[in-house]
């Protein structure tokens, strides 16, 4: 109850300092918070562009066409479980030439023109798109039937690699914005303890143990903590949403980026808690007042 | 000790009693004390105090009063000589034993150094509730409520340790080394800020506190307190001490 009061005393003695040094871990958190949405986000995206992938399987001109759509559904099982995403379909000369009819008007009427002969130069194939195993191409060129088959499945890699550059990039900056919260608190536990060394120095002198000591600075820090971290979830609890639904309107590829929720508020909250007790338990240590030469 | 002086406040001594008397409590040898570009303050200091003695330690304006006294509350280190409180050389005792020492001790500095931001209670409470001795809280208000009524201070109880004159400060300093129910007082002037009746207050509870065992350690510069309450004394002199048992003249 009275290590409690003493913890307060810095709020009495330098408030500015203390307010301003919350509101400094709010910010550093709000950054902190707005890092790891992305670092997170971007996980379940970076394995979409990896996986999603589009198969273009060429029939063996043998099959007949009775055979098709058997042939469908042996893909379908050499896909496993990823059968039940996948679109699979067979796209004929007629279907092929309607498709490309309008991107390429001039190349679909130079196939028209060819009348009869165009369903032997255009090639019947399968068209498997959906997230895909990464060996999914090899499956489909054993099925007997096919011919030949290929994958679209490394054209994001430069995205991918990009993505996945801003993740790691994102993680150094979580952990040196981390290393400044820290820093930033223990300077001002320290500058806390010297605050009231006095009080501190009587605690020492009637006989506390060095965690007792400790006690008003874990308790001073764990309030600008708390305090910082409940401006950031409060940041994110109101304004969470509006900021990711304008991240995401960046780019079709980020819609897998889940919208900061509150359990993400509540992590800052945790996050600065922690902070602040780690800080003071560290920092708070006051001058010795112990005999002058055993200090 | 003048009759009047126990006659009027006997019952205004709310500390237990202390156990046996017979080992040396404190033990200075060759103690010399000197600061940084002066000279000594101390010269081979040589002291012994047994459990429940009082012993005032008197001499003039810069004689060394204080810097015997906070070498004997732990507070400084003698530049060379040893100083031991129950039997432990403060210098080498490990700091766990240290802690349990000045968990025994109740010291009244002479800066006072009451807390500014906490109440007079809260002030005494503290010091109390760090005494390692797990005192019961119903028990310790009602010690710290009578240490206070005994010392004129109940009406302040609730008043922050800086709005305090220096007077009723140093009644509070006194109230928070003897609450801790402490077996070695060591008081520096404890009396310097107080009028004449408040000063024979604070006498009375630190013959009190002898009385039930006690040792007591008083340094003080009023003759009269010294020649009207008869203890062994101290004599501070050119850094050196004459430790008188009966009257004490400086």
């Amino acid at each position: 109850m009275y290590l409690l009061k003493l913890a307060m005393r810095p709020w009495h003695l330098a408030p500015f300092s203390q307010l301003f040094s919350a509101l400094a871990v709010g910010v550093l958190l709000l950054s902190v918070g707005f890092v790891y949405w992305m670092e997170r986000g971007l996980g379940p995206v970076i394995h979409r562009l990896q996986s999603e992938q589009v198969v273009t399987a060429y029939l063996n001109p043998q099959v007949e066409k009775k055979d098709e759509s058997r042939l469908l559904d042996t893909i379908r099982t050499s896909l496993g479980a990823h059968a039940e995403t996948a679109e699979v379909r067979l796209v004929t000369a007629t279907e092929f030439a309607a498709e490309i009819k309008s991107n390429s008007p001039e190349l679909a009427n130079e196939l028209d023109d060819l009348g009869a002969e165009r369903d032997s130069v255009i090639p019947r194939y399968i068209s498997i798109s959906g997230l895909l195993a990464a060996d999914a191409v090899d499956h489909v060129k054993s099925v007997t039937g096919i011919e030949s088959a290929e994958s679209s499945k490394d054209r994001y890699h430069h995205i991918v690699g990009a993505f996945t550059a801003i993740k790691k990039v994102s993680r150094f900056l979580i952990g040196g914005l981390i290393l400044a919260l820290i820093t930033g608190l223990i300077h001002l536990s320290r500058m806390n303890s010297h605050l009231h060394k006095d009080a501190l120095l009587l605690l020492r002198f009637w006989g506390a143990s060095d965690w007792m000591l400790r006690v008003p600075g874990i308790l001073s820090g764990l309030w600008v903590g708390l305090a910082g971290g409940a401006f950031a979830a409060m940041v994110f609890a109101f304004g969470g949403a509006w900021l990711g639904n304008h991240v995401r309107t960046l780019s079709p590829m980020l819609r897998d980026m889940r919208l900061p929720g509150i359990e993400l508020c509540t992590t800052l909250l945790i996050c600065g808690a922690i902070l602040g007790i780690m800080a003071g338990a560290f920092g708070g240590l006051p001058s010795a007042a112990t005999l002058e030469e055993r200090a | 000790m003048p009759d009047a002086l126990l006659s009027v406040r006997n019952r205004c001594y709310p500390i237990p009693s202390t156990g046996e008397m017979t080992n040396p409590m404190i033990t200075l040898k060759g103690v010399s004390k000197w600061y940084h570009g002066q000279s000594r303050v101390l010269d081979q200091v040589n002291l012994e105090l047994k459990r429940g003695d009082f012993l005032y330690v008197v001499g003039g304006s810069g004689a060394g009063k204080s810097s015997l006294l906070r070498m004997i509350a732990t507070e400084e280190a003698p530049s060379s000589g040893s100083v031991s409180l129950f039997g432990y050389d403060l210098l080498t005792v490990p700091t766990p034993t240290l802690r349990t020492i000045r968990r025994s001790l109740g010291y009244v500095p002479q800066n006072i150094r009451l807390i500014p931001d906490l109440s007079v209670f809260d002030n005494v409470a503290l010091s109390l509730s760090l005494t390692g001795r797990g005192v019961v809280l119903k028990e310790a208000r009602a010690r710290i409520g009578e240490l206070l009524d005994c010392l004129g201070l109940s009406a302040k109880r609730d008043k922050l340790g800086r709005t305090l004159s220096g007077g009723e400060a140093q009644r509070v300093a006194v109230a928070r080394a003897l609450a801790r129910a402490p077996e070695l007082i060591i008081a520096d002037e404890p009396t310097g800020a107080q009028d004449k009746e408040y000063t024979w207050s604070l006498m009375d509870l630190f013959l009190k506190a002898n009385l039930t065992g006690r040792t007591v350690v008083v340094a003080t510069h009023d003759r009269e307190i010294v020649r009207r309450v008869r203890k062994r004394c101290a004599v501070l002199k050119g850094g050196h001490i004459v430790v008188e048992d009966g009257l004490c003249i400086y």
